[in-house]
């Protein structure tokens, strides 16, 4: 652990940052890490072999081609396969389409809490259709995170109409008060109102705060009046 | 088309404009070789390096996250090229100065300046291969602590002293050789 | 002068604390990116340690008993247990007997990742993390001071203040509680795009000048909106998201001069 503090004094050094003027050692060696590292920079840049150049060029172009060969192949194709072909690839985009969904595979493939986050508050540029609604509605009940679950029913306030049932069933397993008072916002702004019922089994929960509980007796009052 | 950024020559790329990849292969050719020459000191396998690097970029091109910077995107492909080339041979290469040449037809740069890059060349290629990479990530491709941690599977912290460490010994040998 | 009893002494500081305190060398775990905490009561402090000093890496832990009984905390792994697993480090307080509290005050390398989850109550306090913080809290504040990288907070009970020194300006921060503010200081230079949402009794503080296309109410007035403050804006021309968001109470966006 000592040494590894002498190195990271140099390595403050060599970045930059002043180290402690006491440690005349770390200071001096510093130094010295310094003068060599400005004759690395000194060292002679070597060229890329012309020939290098080339055979990146030729694969390029190989690619250039190989893309064009394949779109005008597609076009030369027989009436009947290119039929088939057709055919073939509506039903693979059907299929794709059913149980695939190009936000969602992008969304699981991201490694990091703020990456998902930042991810789904980008969806707001998106015209979502009722798919990746109903995979964000989906995604409410499987993510952990809760602010990343804040984020989804902030984008999800877009389309009121999607506020429904499938909802409420995820607002029934939530566990964060925060997470629930975003929920139970969206439920009041929903155009559907008839969820008189679930509100009630929720407010039952014994676990619940007392203001998200306030939150649930205002709506039902609300919609009581209607 | 050359004035965009690396991140949106990688985004066309990926939407199938392979022109996008002569552009990003202008960008890093001269850094990219410099790396490869410097770590493995053979100018046959530096070409072949930079060659794979941007098959490689072009193979991966889906795999890049849109909300990161391509150079260290780059840099890490390169790297793992690197540690590939050392895993397939386990030798080392005979310290290639071919690259000199240049320089000494130069009548402006003094032999004694030739000499001190030939002693020091001669030094880094006296360190572990591993040791050489990670000083050439430092100070050549200038990657930040973070990039070079995951380029080496080891924390930040590990990666300063590493390199720090990798230092000391270039140090070490250059004295023991002026003995 | 007359010496005191050494017996004497034990007896009275028993006889004057509730509490007793233990402590404990994390240095071992040196091969580490990030750290999780998770408590149930009490408070937390966490003070960040730069890397010149990296070999200051230790946990004190104060144990309180409201049932007046004191306790001495003769093996502190008892109450806390430690493990490393995928090279995070879990810090976690057993689950409370009766009411306990359990406050850690952790010193920690700046520049590992630190998660903390306060199950139950008590105040959380962070200072100089470098890599990033994700905050889990139920009853209690949030106080951030000089944290790098990004922040995800969340609380139920009580406001959140946080001063980021060095952004990561492609991560985006979310601080989000139900009652209580939420006070955000960035780097004067930050650009991010906003989503600022206060439901009710609040209003906006900027410093920074917010580019939105609606009008926002309250926005540099200190008078408590009976309407909910729900807009989008930018800052410095926009950036990664920057999302505060409070059920009761008002929002603070500063610039840090420093």
């Amino acid at each position: 652990m000592k040494n590894e503090q002498f190195d990271n004094e140099i390595m403050d050094y060599l970045d930059g940052i002043p180290i402690n003027s006491n440690n005349q050692k770390a200071f001096q060696q510093a130094g010295e890490l310094k003068q060599l590292l400005s004759e690395l920079h000194e060292l002679p840049l070597g060229k890329v072999h012309p020939t290098t150049d080339a055979k990146v060029y030729e694969f390029i172009e190989n690619l250039e081609i190989t893309m064009n060969t394949e779109s005008k192949s597609r076009l030369k194709l027989d009436p009947k396969i290119l039929y088939f072909t057709i055919a073939a690839s509506i039903a693979l985009l059907f299929y794709v389409f059913m149980d695939n969904n190009g936000f969602e595979d992008q969304y699981r493939l991201l490694p990091s809490n703020p990456e998902k986050l930042g991810f789904i508050y980008d969806l707001n540029n998106e015209q979502l259709d009722s798919e990746d609604v109903e995979w964000l509605k989906a995604e409410l009940k499987k993510e952990t995170h809760p602010n990343i679950k804040v984020t989804i029913v902030d984008l999800l306030n877009n389309y009121p109409s999607k506020i429904d049932n499938d909802f409420l069933n995820a607002l029934q397993k939530e566990p964060i008060p925060s997470v629930q008072m975003a929920f139970l916002d969206a439920l009041e702004n929903s155009v559907n109102t008839d969820f008189s019922n679930e509100l009630v089994v929720f407010s039952q929960r014994k676990d619940l705060d007392n203001t998200v509980r306030l939150k649930v007796a205002h709506i039902l009052s609300i919609q009581s009046k209607q | 088309m050359t004035d965009l950024t690396d991140e949106s020559l990688l985004k066309t790329l990926c939407n199938g404009e392979i022109k996008s990849l002569g552009i990003l292969y202008e960008r890093y050719k001269g850094i990219l070789h410099n790396y490869f020459l410097r770590v493995t000191g053979d100018q046959e396998a530096s070409n072949d390096l930079l060659m794979a690097t941007f098959e490689r970029i072009y193979k991966y091109r889906h795999s890049y996250e849109s909300r990161k910077k391509v150079r260290p995107w780059i840099f890490q492909i390169a790297s793992n090229l690197i540690k590939d080339h050392y895993k397939k041979s386990k030798r080392w290469v005979s310290i290639n100065t071919s690259h000199y040449k240049e320089e000494t037809m130069n009548t402006e740069v003094s032999m004694d300046r030739v000499a001190r890059h030939k002693k020091l060349h001669k030094a880094l290629h006296q360190l572990k291969p591993s040791q050489r990479n990670i000083i050439s990530m430092y100070y050549l491709l200038e990657m930040s602590y973070q990039d070079i941690s995951i380029s080496e599977n080891i924390s930040v912290n590990n990666a300063r002293i590493k390199i720090c460490r990798s230092l000391k010994k270039l140090k070490e040998i250059l004295k023991d050789s002026d003995l | 002068m007359k010496t005191l009893n050494p017996i004497l002494v034990l007896i009275i500081l028993l006889s004057i604390g509730n509490f007793s305190f233990g402590q404990k060398d994390l240095s071992i775990y040196s091969d580490i990116d990030a750290v999780f905490v998770k408590s149930y009561w009490g408070n937390i402090n966490v003070v960040g340690i730069d890397a010149s000093n990296q070999d200051i890496f230790d946990l004190e832990a104060v144990y309180t008993d409201t049932l007046k009984k004191s306790k001495n905390l003769r093996q502190l792994s008892d109450y806390v247990s430690f493990k490393v697993e995928n090279r995070k480090l879990y810090i976690e307080t057993r689950e409370p007997k009766g009411f306990e509290s359990i406050d850690l005050n952790l010193k920690m390398p700046a520049d590992l990742f630190l998660e903390i989850k306060l199950e139950k109550g008590g105040n959380i306090f962070a200072d100089n993390m470098k890599n990033g913080v994700e905050i889990n809290i139920l009853n209690g504040s949030v106080n951030l001071e000089r944290i790098g990288k990004y922040a995800l907070v969340n609380a139920a009970n009580g406001e959140i203040v946080a001063n980021f020194d060095t952004l990561d300006e492609g991560m985006p921060i979310s601080l989000v509680t139900m009652n209580g503010g939420v006070n955000a200081t960035l780097p004067d230079n930050s650009k991010r795009d906003l989503r600022l949402i206060s439901r009710k009794n609040g209003f906006v503080l900027s410093d920074f000048d917010l580019l939105s296309d609606e009008k926002i109410i309250n926005l540099n007035v200190r008078q408590y909106s009976k309407k909910p403050i729900i807009n989008t804006a930018r800052i410095n021309g926009g950036g990664a998201l920057l999302f505060l968001s409070t059920e009761n109470g008002p929002i603070s966006i500063k610039k840090n001069r420093s």
